[in-house]
Formats: C-alpha cells, sequence, structure tokens
C-alpha cells in the first residue's frame, strides 16, 4: 500500500496494514492490525468513484445481521476523500481456497455439511429483508480459531433489499434490470435480467454444492468476446442442461433442491427448514455424522505428517 | 400407623435440624401406592444419604427387600402447606421425563418423635448439575450439541405434560432434573414447589432457585402463570450451553432484575408493564438484545438461539409453549435419528423422545407436522418436473 494519504487515514485510527489478501470487483482486502488491542483484522478498502459506493451498502448490511452466526463482525467504517475502509473481523480461507486445497473435489459428506450451513445462513439474511445476489464459493469462508468450523457469508456489496418497508410488502418485479454478480453461479431469473429475490440465492447455493461436488459445471470453459456474450452463452447453457444430467450420479435430493428452487415463485417464501431437513436426512442416511471435520481437516493431518517425516530426514542428515 | 424401628440407634435430636437416617436402617409403615390405593405394609432398607438440602434429604434404599434401588426423600411433616408434593406427584400418570412416585407414607422417627413424609421414587443416577460440570465439557462440540438438544428436549417434553395438567413446577434448575447419562433420559424432579395455578388466584411471588427465577417473580407479581417454567428452563438452555449458569446472584429482587435487563436489552419489555415498573429509572436506554454467541462465550447455532429468544421474552404470555418448543426447528435433527434409528453419539439408542400419551395428543394439531418424526415430506413429491420447467 503506498497511498499516503489512506496510510495517514488509518494511522490516525491506530491501524496497520500487514498485507495484502486479495482483490475483489470493487476494491481491495488487507490484513491488519489494531495497535491498540492487538487485534488481527480485515480490511476492506475501496477507491471512491462516480458510482455508488458499494462499501457504504455493505457496512449498512454488516450492522444489520451484526448478531448472527456466521456473520463476520464489522468494527469501523470511515472515509476519506478519495477512499472508503470498513474494518472487520479477519476470517480464515474461502471454500474456493479449500476446494482448490482438495484437489477440486469435496466428499459428499462436506458437501452436506456446508449446503446446511449455507441455506442458514441465507435464511438469517433473508429474515432481515435482503436478498444475496453474489453467492459463489469465494464469498463462503471458514472462521479461524473458535471458529475454524463454521461457515461465513461475506461481501454484501451486491445485496439488496427486497421488501419494500414503506408498503411493507414484497418489491414488484420488474424486467431489464442492470445485472451484476458471478454468471457461473448466478440463476436463470438473474441471467435474464429479472429482479432477484430469495429464490435466485438459493438456486445459486444448489449450483455451488454441484460445483463442489462435480469439480465444475457444464457451463464453464465457453470462449465468449465480451462479458455480455458471456452470460448470454452460460444462459443459453444453462437453459439446455436438463436437472437430470447436471445432477446426474448424485443423490436425487440434489436433482429435486434444483427444481424445487427453479419453480419457487418470484414473492414466494422458501421452506428453508424442509431444505435443511433433507439435506441433514441425506447425511444421516448416508452414515455420515454432523461432526464438522471436513475434507481439508485430513489434509491437513497428512500435510501434518509428512511435515514430521521431512523433519525425521532433517535429523537424520544433522546425525 | 403402627411403627416399627429395628436397629434404630437412639440419635440426640438437634431442634430443626431433620434426623439423618442411619445406614443400613430398616423402616416398616404403612405406606399409600400411587394410585391411592389402601395403605399397605412395606419394609424400607435405607442405604446412602445422597442428597440434602433445605427440603430435607434424599437416600438410596430398597423396598420389601427387593434388589431395585429405590431413592426415598425425606421431609418434614408440614400440615400448613396446602398441596402436598405426594399429592401432586400422584396426579401424575408414567411419563418418560417426569421422575415416577412409588408410593409415599408419614412416619414417626426419633426420640422425642417427629413426623416426617417419606417419598418413594425411582432412582436416577445424576443430576443434570453433575452433568454440566463433570461430564459436559469433556464432549467433543458435536457431541455435546447432539446432547444438549437431547436433554433440553426431555425438560421441554417433561414441562409440556405439566402445564397441560395446569402444573406449574416452580423450581426448574439443574439439581431438579435428574438424568441417566447413559441412556440420556432426562426427568422432572423434586415437586415440592409445584402447584397448580389457578388463573386469576394469586400464588406465592418468593419461589423458584434465583438464578432461574423469571423476572415477574422478582418484581413480584403473584398472578403469574406456569410460563415461569419456560423462563427457567431457557436458563437451563443457556447453562448447558455455556458450561455455568447465564446470570450471576445478586441479594436484592431490583439488582437482580436490573443485571437480568442490562445483560438481555430491554426489547420487548413495554409489554410487561409490572416487569417495567419494577426496574426503575436507573435502565439503560433501550437497547436490542446480544447474540447469544456473545452471551454465552460459544459457539450457539442459529436454531438453538432463536428458542432461547423464545423463552426470554418478558411478556409471559408471548413466550413459547413446551410443546410448541418440542416442534422448534432446534429438535429437527432429533426427529431425523429417530426416523432412522440411529444411534446416539455414545452408541446407545435415542431414549423414547416421541411416544406421546393421549394427553399430549391432545394438543394443537398444527403441532404434529412438526412435532412426529414421520418421514419428512419429499420435494419431489410437492411440485412435479412439468410445472418446473414451464415455470423456467
Amino acid at each position: 500500500m503506498n497511498d499516503y494519504e489512506l496510510e495517514t487515514m488509518l494511522r490516525i485510527n491506530s491501524i496497520m496494514v500487514i498485507r495484502k489478501l486479495g482483490s475483489g470487483s470493487f476494491g481491495d482486502i488487507y490484513e491488519a492490525k489494531h495497535m491498540g488491542s492487538g487485534l488481527h483484522v480485515a480490511l476492506k478498502v475501496e477507491r471512491k468513484n462516480a458510482g455508488q459506493s458499494h462499501l457504504s451498502i455493505e457496512s449498512t448490511v454488516y450492522n444489520l445481521l451484526r448478531h448472527g452466526m456466521g456473520i463476520p463482525m464489522t468494527y469501523q467504517f470511515f472515509s476519506n476523500r478519495r477512499h472508503d475502509v470498513l474494518v472487520m473481523e479477519l476470517l480464515g480461507p474461502s471454500l474456493e481456497t479449500l476446494f482448490t486445497m482438495c484437489n477440486r473435489r469435496f466428499s459428499m459428506k462436506t458437501v452436506l455439511m456446508l449446503a446446511d450451513q449455507m441455506v442458514d445462513r441465507l435464511e438469517y439474511l433473508h429474515l432481515h429483508h435482503y436478498v444475496h445476489r453474489d453467492i459463489k464459493p469465494e464469498n463462503f469462508l471458514m472462521g479461524v480459531g473458535l471458529t475454524r468450523h463454521r461457515l461465513h457469508l461475506i461481501d454484501f456489496g451486491l445485496s439488496k433489499r427486497y421488501w419494500d418497508m414503506k408498503e411493507n410488502r414484497h418489491v414488484p418485479q420488474r424486467r431489464g434490470t442492470k445485472w451484476a454478480g458471478t454468471a457461473r453461479y448466478a440463476s436463470v431469473n438473474a441471467l435474464c435480467c429479472k429482479v432477484q429475490s430469495r429464490r435466485d440465492d438459493l438456486e445459486s447455493v444448489g449450483y455451488v454444492l454441484i460445483y463442489l461436488l462435480r469439480g465444475s459445471l457444464p457451463w464453464q470453459g465457453l470462449l465468449p468476446n465480451s462479458k455480455l456474450q458471456k452470460a448470454e452463452m452460460i444462459l443459453e447453457m444453462k437453459l439446455s442442461t436438463l436437472p437430470n444430467s447436471l445432477c446426474a450420479g448424485y443423490p436425487n435430493e440434489f436433482y429435486n433442491y434444483i427444481i424445487y428452487t427453479r419453480q419457487l415463485g418470484f414473492e414466494e417464501e422458501p421452506d428453508y427448514r424442509m431444505i435443511r431437513c433433507t439435506f441433514l436426512s441425506l447425511l444421516f442416511n448416508l452414515k455420515f455424522t454432523n461432526d464438522l471435520i471436513y475434507d481439508w481437516d485430513h489434509a491437513e493431518k497428512n500435510s501434518g505428517k509428512s511435515g514430521s517425516e521431512e523433519d525425521r530426514v532433517v535429523v537424520k542428515k544433522v546425525v | 400407623m403402627e411403627n416399627k424401628e429395628k436397629k434404630q440407634k437412639p440419635l440426640k435430636r438437634h431442634a430443626q435440624v431433620p434426623l439423618i437416617i442411619p445406614k443400613n436402617s430398616v423402616i416398616s409403615t404403612y405406606a399409600v401406592g400411587r394410585l391411592c390405593s389402601e395403605p399397605a405394609l412395606v419394609r424400607i432398607e435405607v442405604k446412602d444419604l445422597i442428597g440434602s438440602g433445605s427440603f430435607g434429604r434424599v437416600y438410596q434404599a430398597h423396598v420389601n427387600e427387593s434388589e431395585e434401588i429405590v431413592a426415598v426423600k425425606q421431609t418434614l411433616y408440614n400440615p400448613k402447606l396446602s398441596q402436598g408434593e405426594a399429592e401432586i406427584m400422584g396426579q401424575l400418570k408414567d411419563h418418560n421425563n417426569i421422575v415416577r412416585l412409588i408410593m409415599h407414607s408419614s412416619v414417626s422417627l426419633g426420640f422425642p418423635s417427629v413426623d416426617y413424609v417419606l417419598l418413594v421414587m425411582e432412582y436416577m443416577p445424576m443430576t443434570l448439575l453433575d452433568y454440566i460440570n463433570y461430564h459436559l465439557t469433556v464432549l467433543q462440540p458435536a457431541e455435546r450439541l447432539i446432547n444438549v438438544r437431547i436433554l433440553s428436549y426431555q425438560m421441554f417434553r417433561g414441562l409440556g405434560y405439566l402445564h397441560l395438567l395446569g402444573i406449574s413446577h416452580r423450581d426448574v434448575k439443574p439439581e431438579n432434573l435428574l438424568i441417566d447419562n447413559q441412556k440420556m433420559v432426562l426427568k422432572l424432579s423434586d415437586f415440592g414447589s409445584a402447584k397448580l395455578l389457578v388463573p386469576q388466584e394469586p400464588s406465592i411471588s418468593y419461589i423458584c432457585s434465583r438464578l432461574y427465577r423469571a423476572p415477574e417473580l422478582f418484581a413480584g407479581y403473584e398472578l403469574y402463570s406456569c410460563a415461569v417454567d419456560i423462563w427457567s428452563a431457557g436458563c437451563v438452555l443457556a447453562e448447558l450451553l455455556k458450561g455455568y449458569p447465564l446470570f450471576s446472584s445478586h441479594k436484592h429482587d431490583r439488582k437482580q432484575l436490573r443485571l437480568i435487563v442490562n445483560m438481555l436489552g430491554t426489547d420487548g419489555l413495554e409489554r410487561a408493564p409490572e416487569i417495567l415498573s419494577k426496574c426503575g429509572n436507573s435502565l439503560h436506554p433501550r437497547t436490542t438484545r446480544p447474540s447469544w454467541n456473545y452471551l454465552l462465550n460459544t459457539a450457539v447455532p442459529q436454531d438453538l438461539c432463536g428458542l432461547l429468544n423464545s423463552c426470554f421474552i418478558y411478556e409471559a404470555a408471548a413466550r413459547i409453549s413446551p410443546m410448541m418448543a418440542c416442534s422448534h426447528g432446534s429438535y429437527d435433527e432429533l426427529r431425523i435419528m429417530d426416523a432412522m434409528a440411529l444411534p446416539m453419539p455414545n452408541g446407545n439408542p435415542l431414549p423414547p423422545l416421541f411416544d406421546f400419551n393421549s394427553l399430549e395428543m391432545g394438543t394443537d394439531p398444527k403441532l404434529w407436522v412438526n412435532l412426529l418424526p414421520i418421514h419428512l415430506s419429499s420435494m419431489e413429491d410437492k411440485y412435479s418436473v412439468v410445472e418446473a420447467f414451464e415455470a423456467v
């Protein structure tokens, strides 16, 4: 970070940047430390431009959800002439990172335990009248320390309220709205440029689950000439891919889930409890226990063993 | 009644201190069975003393030279009590989650003789307090969570049966919840404070242990309902998750009430004016409830958070009812395990959780959709493929 003005603002707030963690479509993520308390935090920095500030929207949503399980804590939001900064709880790796670490394949047990938590997080978000609109593995993070086994939902920069607070009813359906998000996991209705509602978040969860099980999705690998054409090609591929072939080789519950989310009405409230019970029943049916021990926990054990082997080799060399 | 004492050692009686029955004493007395049958002569062989408190003492014992271990509770006979413990327990039919009263009797012991009431009950090896202190902490988090659900479900179910009879326990706390930690069975015990609550009839408000007392009792409100037990049950559930009591203790009722309100926030307090008037004007301004992860300093699943919030409502009428609590989503995992005959983490089968009796089955039919472990409706049955494709 070489922006003097931004560094000054952070120093005034007793925050020291440690390293850069990654970049999003709207800003950068840094690991930082609060000098007063020694707490390690995550910084989300967004450069101001002519467009709407996504980070202020995100900060509002985080404040609304602040007591939820699986929602990171936000500590501060401040801005200067050119930047917005959100100081929040530092979390662990994302599902995409863990997916790559596990050779781009998750076991059925891991996917079902994650599915239960994904639906739980979305139910909590929808309970507060917001839809996420950018469900993807990169936006699901595991915790650190005591919350290491807990799935967190992040990145509410594209979130939108689906409930009209003044008229106390669902927002109406419109067509022709600008579409934003990740085309790979977006719902069919989203790619058709319709207003997104609760059903679209849940349909995205379905695609994420299939992706984690199969390792890829049929509409990956297309070669578009532009971003707009990419979305059109993905939409065409999604419409032509039957749910049967999408979920072939996996339990019926996933096929039923895709069908259920696609047939949900625009204003219809999903039956979260039924969905979670279905995945939980499947988990128990396959003789797994809901012990929150995932594939990457086993991978860590194996790497631990190989590490100890290396240590032995070193000891031999020294001797 | 004829009283005989064998091997009874004469002990010097201290004023107001109940007599300790020596080990291996044998008491012959006429005891009344559970169904209020004619008194019958029984021999009670008293063994170890296993508990004592302000209520009296509890011993292990054998009855009629049987090998079965029973628990015998000895309390001073008090004719002023309008509804004795034996009378309350006698009304309770066999229920999985309520300690069974086998028989009771009045005896005169010691010299000079003092009248006592002996309650012969089934024996349970452990209290929930012992379980929380010595067993729960060594479990893995997932196993601990399953056990919390199994035990708290049975607590609510036992309270549900009581409340359907119009009886309020009025002293729900871990010491009064007996469990078998191998079978994971939990039973309500100690009905010394229980009462048949009649609407619009005042009851004493100085009741229930301090850490588990509902806020309307601290406020001195006397027209309370069975919902005071729900607040206590919420405290027990929080203690199961936290490992020690949720609230700390203050001597004064107003201070205790203020502590509770400051901890849980003032949301909903305006709908409970009898509590609000007692909080005084030194209350913090309107605050929302902190998250249960913060209050309990541990990871609490969202469904248990919802259940806790339903218990800790200041307006007593708005608190969740016990049968509604049993139908809560927090216990769906148990229904699935029961439907699939899955064992508990310790390898034993689930205790009977869903064999409701006729009184419990008379409750609201809407509850049954969520209450019974019937096989869950499949998404495939609800929505046909053709309709789904037409919708797309």
